[in-house]
């Protein structure tokens, strides 16, 4: 999920520079909060620990939240917002690889 | 002056017909997870693949047989009906992943879903082999493809570091998520030594009236189409490695894939990534249904020719009608394109050697080749290839599981 919210920024960035049209940002961005979505709901997780599968789950909601967000901005044209959006992917995507399992207590 | 042309066009369609759903696919992922470590893979896939085109060629020119014509005739027909069957699986599947690639790249550009797109692009591509010749399908859809050529400038525009680059083509064993690394060097060489190409391959030089004249163009072709198309592969790995790889982006889907260009040419980089996915799939897809088409004609010893009206080879013609509508299935009901991009390819890997082991005996039998037998070194690189199919035909499946 983490290259979710990688590939979810480079997007962002080729719709923000002209690179890559609205249509098809949008579309990918959908594609990529779906898949997030989907991870979240996994049954895989519930073999964690409570802690550790509420932490991912936060953090796999948190970035749900921000692709979606930034696939509004992107279908409102907003490029400030998207710019600022794009920090928040990265910072999800890096709280999300730093997100502890605790595999051992399980 | 004629020669070289040929030479040229032979050349132009092998570039413009190596890059398809399949290599593009794996290559991105080979890219994206080993950086350029599976180089390797592609070369190794292209070299074997110029050397089964060259002998299929050879048997056309030589024999005016064409491969399933000349294995029914040496095997008999109980023995063809075995890769027959396989084959029209594993083109149905192939076929399937062209038709979403050409979908995919449709909705990209209009934001509607690639299964509503299925089925005008299998009507397109079926009223093209209705209404065309072999000429259209094999070089006007190819010279098109060399749009894909894009991959190689893409590549190069971001200068990448050309010694790590050459260490690729050395195979190494990996050094992490070995069963993927495993999984995704079978997938690239069922890419690239997709069987269906020596039928496509032998029954257009019996369309185009090939005689031992043509030799050389065959060999010239075979050998440098299939080189270039493969470093257009390598380019698309190049540019995965540089792009993806860095930022620890995984390929799980083909929405990603377009990254590759825009992050070298911007705008024009989507242009251009569309074009590619788009004519390349479509000339993929055509190829595939017509060899569907001649793999029942020749086997079962009916009228056959792309040149012909449809009325003069009608269950020709209502073959290649057949495996374009069910093809469009899958893609219309939604399945992932990726994924069974890469069943498909290791479907591919594992057919190799219902088609290598009967190519060679036939290419030393001297009823077919007269003079014309393969020589040791072509014998020792099929006998390679034969080899390393076989192990492919065992790990693909377990790998599948494993490492896909």
């Amino acid at each position: 999920m983490v290259s979710a919210a990688t590939s979810a920024g480079m997007i962002a960035a080729a719709w923000d520079s002209g690179a890559a049209p609205r249509i098809y940002a949008s579309h990918a961005l959908g594609r990529i909060s779906s898949a997030i979505g989907q991870a979240g709901a996994a049954p895989a997780w519930s073999a964690l620990p409570p802690a550790s599968r509420a932490a991912i789950t936060r953090e796999l909601a948190a970035l749900r939240g921000v692709t979606a967000q930034t696939d509004t901005a992107i279908d409102r044209h907003d490029h400030a917002q998207v710019a600022a959006l794009r920090r928040d992917l990265a910072g999800h995507g890096h709280a999300l690889a730093a997100t502890p399992i605790d595999t051992a207590a399980q | 002056m004629k020669r070289l042309i040929e030479i040229a066009l032979g050349i132009v369609t092998g570039i413009g017909g190596f890059l398809e759903a399949g290599s593009l696919a794996t290559s991105a992922q080979a890219g994206a997870d080993f950086r350029f470590d599976l180089i390797w893979a592609i070369l190794l896939g292209a070299i074997c693949l110029a050397f089964l085109v060259e002998m299929s060629g050879r048997l056309s020119a030589i024999s005016k047989h064409t491969l399933p014509d000349a294995i029914r005739e040496r095997f008999g027909f109980r023995f063809f009906v075995v890769p027959l069957v396989v084959m029209q699986l594993v083109m149905f599947l192939v076929m399937a992943t062209e038709l979403g690639g050409v979908s995919l790249a449709l909705q990209f550009i209009s934001g509607v879903s690639y299964r509503w797109w299925a089925i005008p692009v299998a009507v397109l591509a079926w009223a093209l082999l209705w209404k065309g010749t072999f000429g259209l399908v094999e070089k006007g859809v190819s010279v098109l493809g060399l749009v894909t050529v894009a991959f190689v400038v893409g590549a190069l525009h971001l200068h990448p570091p050309l010694a790590e680059v050459a260490r690729g083509a050395l195979p190494r064993l990996p050094s992490h998520d070995s069963a993927h690394y495993w999984f995704l060097a079978v997938s690239i060489l069922g890419a690239s030594i997709s069987p269906y190409l020596f039928f496509f391959y032998s029954a257009g030089a019996v369309e185009d009236r090939w005689d031992v004249s043509q030799l050389t163009i065959n060999r010239i072709t075979a050998g440098a189409g299939m080189g270039f198309g493969g470093i257009v592969a390598i380019g698309a790995l190049v540019l995965a490695g540089l792009i993806f790889h860095p930022a620890g982006i995984q390929v799980d889907s083909f929405d990603q894939l377009p990254l590759l260009l825009t992050s070298a040419f911007g705008h024009w980089g989507f242009v251009l990534f569309i074009a590619s996915l788009a004519i390349a799939c479509f000339g993929a897809a055509q190829e595939i249904a017509l060899t569907s088409a001649y793999l029942m004609a020749q086997g079962f010893g009916w009228r056959w020719s792309e040149n012909l009206p449809p009325a003069a080879d009608a269950r020709f013609s209502l073959t290649y009608t057949a495996i374009t509508a069910v093809a469009i299935i899958p893609i219309a009901a939604g399945v992932d394109v990726l994924k069974l991009t890469n069943i498909s390819m290791v479907f591919s890997a594992a057919s190799l050697p219902l088609v290598a082991v009967p190519l060679l005996v036939i290419m030393n039998d001297r009823r077919f080749l007269r003079d014309y037998c393969n020589g040791w070194l072509s014998n020792t690189v099929v006998s390679l290839i034969i080899a390393l199919a076989f192990v492919l035909a065992v790990v693909s499946f377990p790998l599948l599981v494993t490492g896909g």
